[in-house]
C-alpha cells in the first residue's frame, strides 16, 4: 500500500472535513491534508496545480455546497486544457443516497469513485485495499 | 273485193258461216252476213248469202259491255263481287263477277265458278255456321248476311261480308236461285280490331290501376268511371252505379255528402284543385282527390275526377320526416352538422353548397334566413387557421382522399369555438374527377377546453412530481447530512480521546443533532404550506404589513441603519391570506438586510402597481446581488445558499416562492452583483 502524498478535502461542513481528516490520519500518518470549506477555493487550488508537476493527491469532494456544488467543481475542471486525472484522484463524497449522483460519478472521466459519508477509517482503508487488489 | 272472194271460196268449200262486218258506206253500219252453201249430191252448187243490218244490236251490245265493264270497275273499287247460284236441278254453274273471283282469290280467266270452289275458300272455323245460315235462308226463302273469314290460296286471311237473297218461284214457292254479293271487309275488320284493342287497353288501364277515375256532368251525374271507382261505390254504399246516376248517393251519409258536394261545386265553379284526405273506411288510407273541370266553349260542363291512394307515399313521407327530425335531433344533441360542397366548377361561387341546420347553428348562422356558402364558412374561420384549414381540404381534393382536422372559428359575438372537421371527396365515377366534398363539423370546444385543462393538469402534476422528487432528494440529503456527521462523531467517540477532543466532539455531536432537529422542523413547516390552504382570506393592507415587520425587526433596522421606502399609492390592499403574505414580505425584507453590501446601509423600496390582470409588487434593494447567469435557476431552490459566511438555511426564497404560488401568484428575480436585487411578485385576478 503506497500512501498518497496528499489529501484535499472540500466540504462546506467543518465537522465533515474534520471527521475525514481524522479517519485518513489513522491510515496514512504521513500524508499532507488540505481542507477547504469554500469549494471555489478548493477549485482554484486544484486549477493552479494542474499544470505544475504536483504531488499524487486524493480529493474528497462534497456535492451539496452553497455557491458551488461538487458537480460544478467537476464541470469547471472538465473545461481545463490539462489532464487533471494525472495526479488528482477525485472521489465524490456525499451524504446523499440519490442513485442519479452515483450514476453521474460513474460516468464522469474525472471521478474515481463515489463515497457515502461519514468517511470513517474503514472507508479509507477499503478504498486503498481495493486499489491494491485490483 | 278480196274479202268477198275469200268469203265466197270458204262457202263454196262447204262451210256455212256468219261474219259481222263493219262498213262506213253509205252510213256507218254493222252488217251480219251469212253464207250458206247449197249442196246437191254432195257438191256445193251455190251459196245463199244474206246480209242483215245489225247496227242497233251492235250498239246495245256495246252499251252492255260498257256497263258490265263499269260494273266490274265499281265492284273492284268497292271490293264487292256479285254472284248468282242456281238452286234448281237443271241449274248450271254459278255466275261470279270478276270481283267475286278476285275476292275469293280466283282468276276469272282460268278458274271455274262453283259452289264447291267457294266453300274451299271459307275458313274451316266459319264453314259450319255459314253453311247453316245459308241452308236456313234457302229453307225459309229469306235473306241472309254472314260475316266470315276466307283463307286464300297463298294463306292470306280475308274477311268478307256475304249477303244473299233467295229467289223463290212465285207459284210453287220453291227456291230458284240465290243472288248475292261478297264484300271484302278485311281492312274494316282489322281497323275495328285495332280500335277494339286500343279501347280494351284503355279499359284495362283504367280498371287495373289502383286509383279511382270518374267523370260527371254539370248536374253531378256520372258520365263514366273505372272499375275501381265503381267497386268503391259498391263497397261503400252497396249500389252499382251506372252512367247517368247521380254521384251524391244518400247512403254516403250526411257528413261525407256535404264534403263531396262542396268539392264538386268548387270544381264546377272552374277551379282545378287537389285535396288530401284520410279515411278509415274501407281501410285506413290516405287519398289525394283531384278535380279537373271540363270546359266547353268557356263553360264548365262537367268534371274529371281522380282519387289516388297515397298511403304508401304518406308513410314514406312520414318516415322521411321522422328520420329528418331524428337526424336533426342527433346533430343538435351531438353538436354535429353535416354539409356538402360541389367541386365541379372552377369558380367556387358556381358550386352548390348545402348545410344541415346544425351546421348553420355551429357557424352562428340562421338556418331559416341565411343561405349556405363557402364564403360564409371562410368568414367564420379563425385568421390563424385561415391558411392551414383550406389547405388540408385542398390536399384531400388533390388526393381524392379523406381528411380530418381541428380548427377554430370566431362567432359574431367574438367567442372562439373549436371545430372538428372531417370530410371525404366524392369522385365522379365516369370522369374520375372530384365531384363534391361531403363532411361533418363537430363543435368540440368543451372537449378541447377540457383537454387543454387536462394537459395543464398533467403538466402541473408532472412539475409537482418533479418538485416532490427534488424535495425528497433535498430532504433526504439534509437529513442524511447531520446523520452522517452524528455517525462519524459517534465512531470517533468510541476511541480513547483526550478531554479536549472529547468535549469538541460532544459539542459537534449536539450541534449535528440540533441541525437534524431543525431540518425535521423545516420539513413540517414546508409540508404545512404544501397542504391545502384552510385559513380564511382577508383584506390585507400592504402598508400595515410593512409597518408590522418594521416593528418586529426594529433592532436589526437600527443596527444595520436600514431605510425602507414604500409606495402603495396605486393599490394598498389585497384579498388574500395574511399569514402567507406577511411571511413573503418578511423574508424578502430580511433577505435584503442580510445580504447587504458591506459598508453600504441597506436601502429597500417596496412598491405596488395595478396591472392589466391584477396586482404587481416590487421589492428592490441595493444589496450584494446574485450572479443570475450562474445561479439563476437555483435562486428559489430549497437549501440553496449563495453567500458563504452569512447565516442562512437556504430555505427563505424556497418558502417565499411556495407561499406565493399557494396564493396563486408568481415571483421573478432581477439582480446584478454589486448593484442590487429586485423581486417582482404578480397576482392575477
Amino acid at each position: 500500500m503506497t500512501s498518497p502524498e496528499r489529501f484535499i478535502l472540500i466540504d462546506d461542513e467543518k465537522v465533515a472535513n474534520m471527521l475525514a481528516e481524522r479517519s485518513i490520519r489513522k491510515v496514512f500518518e504521513e500524508s499532507a491534508i488540505i481542507k477547504f470549506t469554500e469549494p471555489e477555493k478548493g477549485l482554484y487550488f486544484i486549477m493552479d496545480e494542474c499544470l505544475l508537476p504536483a504531488l499524487t493527491t486524493v480529493v474528497f469532494l462534497d456535492i451539496n455546497m452553497p455557491i458551488l456544488s461538487g458537480w460544478e467543481v467537476i464541470y469547471s475542471l472538465e473545461q481545463l486544457a490539462c489532464d487533471v486525472t494525472s495526479h488528482f484522484k477525485i472521489y465524490i463524497v456525499s451524504s446523499s443516497v440519490d442513485p442519479a449522483d452515483k450514476e453521474k460519478a460513474r460516468i464522469s472521466p474525472l471521478v474515481k469513485g463515489y463515497l457515502e459519508k461519514p468517511i470513517t477509517r474503514s472507508v479509507v482503508e477499503s478504498l486503498f485495499m481495493e486499489k491494491v487488489a485490483s | 273485193m278480196k274479202r268477198w272472194q275469200s268469203s265466197y271460196i270458204r262457202a263454196f268449200k262447204g262451210e256455212a258461216y256468219t261474219e259481222e262486218v263493219y262498213g262506213e258506206l253509205p252510213d256507218p253500219h254493222w252488217s251480219e252476213i251469212s253464207f250458206n252453201p247449197i249442196i246437191e249430191s254432195g257438191v256445193v252448187v251455190a251459196v245463199a248469202c244474206c246480209s242483215k243490218n245489225i247496227s242497233n244490236r251492235k250498239k246495245i251490245e256495246e252499251q252492255l259491255k260498257l256497263s258490265e265493264k263499269m260494273m266490274a270497275e265499281a265492284q273492284r273499287i268497292a271490293k264487292v263481287g256479285s254472284w248468282e247460284l242456281g238452286l234448281t236441278k237443271d241449274a248450271g254453274a254459278p255466275i261470279w263477277s270478276d270481283e267475286a273471283y278476285r275476292i275469293l282469290g280466283y282468276d276469272p280467266k282460268t278458274d271455274m265458278p262453283s259452289y264447291e270452289n267457294y266453300l274451299k275458300r271459307v275458313h274451316p272455323d266459319d264453314l259450319e255456321f255459314s253453311t247453316t245460315i245459308v241452308e236456313k235462308a234457302i229453307a225459309e226463302g229469306s235473306k241472309f248476311s254472314i260475316k266470315h273469314r276466307l283463307i286464300l290460296r297463298d294463306g292470306t286471311l280475308r274477311w268478307i261480308n256475304s249477303e244473299g237473297e233467295v229467289i223463290v218461284d212465285a207459284v210453287t214457292g220453291m227456291p230458284l236461285k240465290i243472288v248475292g254479293t261478297n264484300q271484302d271487309i278485311t281492312d274494316k275488320v282489322l281497323a275495328e280490331e285495332k280500335a277494339n284493342r286500343e279501347s280494351n287497353n284503355r279499359d284495362i288501364l283504367m280498371n287495373t290501376i289502383g286509383d279511382s277515375m270518374w267523370s260527371m256532368d254539370a248536374n253531378m251525374n256520372m258520365i263514366a268511371a273505372n272499375a275501381r271507382f265503381i267497386g268503391f261505390i259498391k263497397a261503400f254504399t252497396g249500389i252499382d252505379i251506372k252512367p247517368g246516376d247521380n254521384l251524391l248517393i244518400e247512403k254516403f251519409g250526411e257528413e261525407v255528402l256535404t264534403r263531396w258536394k262542396a268539392r264538386y261545386e268548387r270544381a264546377l265553379a272552374g277551379e282545378t284543385f287537389s285535396e288530401e284526405e284520410y279515411s278509415e273506411y274501407p281501410e285506413p288510407a290516405w287519398t289525394e282527390n283531384s278535380f279537373h273541370p271540363i270546359a266547353e266553349n268557356g263553360k264548365v260542363v262537367g268534371l274529371a275526377c281522380f282519387a289516388k291512394n297515397i298511403t304508401t307515399i304518406k308513410i314514406v313521407q312520414e318516415q322521411l320526416k321522422q328520420n329528418e327530425i331524428m337526424m336533426a335531433d342527433a346533430q343538435r344533441v351531438a353538436h354535429v352538422g353535416c354539409w356538402e360542397r360541389g367541386l365541379e366548377h372552377e369558380d367556387h361561387e358556381k358550386n352548390f353548397v348545402r348545410w344541415s341546420d346544425e351546421t348553420f347553428k355551429i357557424f352562428g348562422y340562421d338556418p331559416k334566413n341565411d343561405t349556405a356558402s363557402y364564403e360564409k364558412f371562410l368568414n367564420r374561420l379563425h385568421p390563424d387557421d385561415l391558411h392551414f384549414a383550406p389547405q388540408v381540404v385542398c390536399k384531400a381534393i388533390e388526393d381524392k382522399s379523406r381528411y380530418a382536422l381541428e380548427h377554430r372559428i370566431i362567432l359574431p359575438d367574438g367567442s372562439i369555438r373549436w371545430i372538428s372537421s372531417q370530410g371525404e371527396i366524392v369522385v365522379n365515377e365516369e370522369t374520375g374527377k372530384p365531384m363534391k366534398v361531403v363532411g361533418t363539423n363537430c363543435d368540440i370546444t368543451e372537449k378541447k377546453l377540457m383537454e387543454q385543462e387536462r394537459e395543464k393538469i398533467a403538466a402541473d402534476l408532472m412539475q409537482r412530481n418533479k418538485d416532490l422528487e427534488q424535495f425528497a432528494y433535498i430532504i433526504s440529503h439534509n437529513l442524511r447530512s447531520p446523520v452522517s456527521n452524528i455517525m462519524g462523531l459517534a465512531e470517533e467517540l468510541k476511541d480513547d480521546l483526550d478531554t479536549e477532543s472529547r468535549t469538541l466532539f460532544l459539542t459537534e455531536l449536539s450541534q449535528s443533532v440540533a441541525k437534524l432537529d431543525m431540518v425535521i422542523k423545516d420539513l413540517n413547516y414546508i409540508l404545512q404550506i404544501k397542504r391545502e390552504i384552510t385559513e380564511i382570506k382577508d383584506h390585507v393592507v400592504f402598508s400595515g404589513l410593512v409597518n408590522d415587520i418594521k416593528a418586529s425587526i426594529s433592532n436589526m433596522i437600527q443596527t444595520e441603519k436600514v431605510t425602507i421606502d414604500v409606495d402603495f399609492s396605486a393599490i394598498d390592499e389585497m384579498y388574500t391570506l395574511k399569514s402567507y403574505l406577511y411571511s413573503v414580505f418578511y423574508n424578502l425584507i430580511t433577505n435584503s438586510i442580510k445580504y447587504h453590501q458591506p459598508g453600504i446601509a441597506p436601502h429597500i423600496t417596496v412598491k405596488s402597481n395595478q396591472t392589466k390582470n391584477g396586482i404587481a409588487l416590487f421589492f428592490s434593494d441595493n444589496g450584494m446581488g446574485i450572479d443570475l447567469e450562474i445561479q439563476g435557476n437555483k435562486v428559489f431552490g430549497l437549501y440553496k445558499r449563495f453567500h458563504t459566511g452569512i447565516e442562512g438555511k437556504g430555505m427563505g426564497l424556497y418558502m417565499t416562492k411556495n407561499q406565493i404560488e399557494a396564493l396563486g401568484g408568481t415571483i421573478t428575480i432581477d439582480s446584478q452583483v454589486g448593484v442590487g436585487t429586485q423581486f417582482k411578485i404578480e397576482f392575477n385576478k
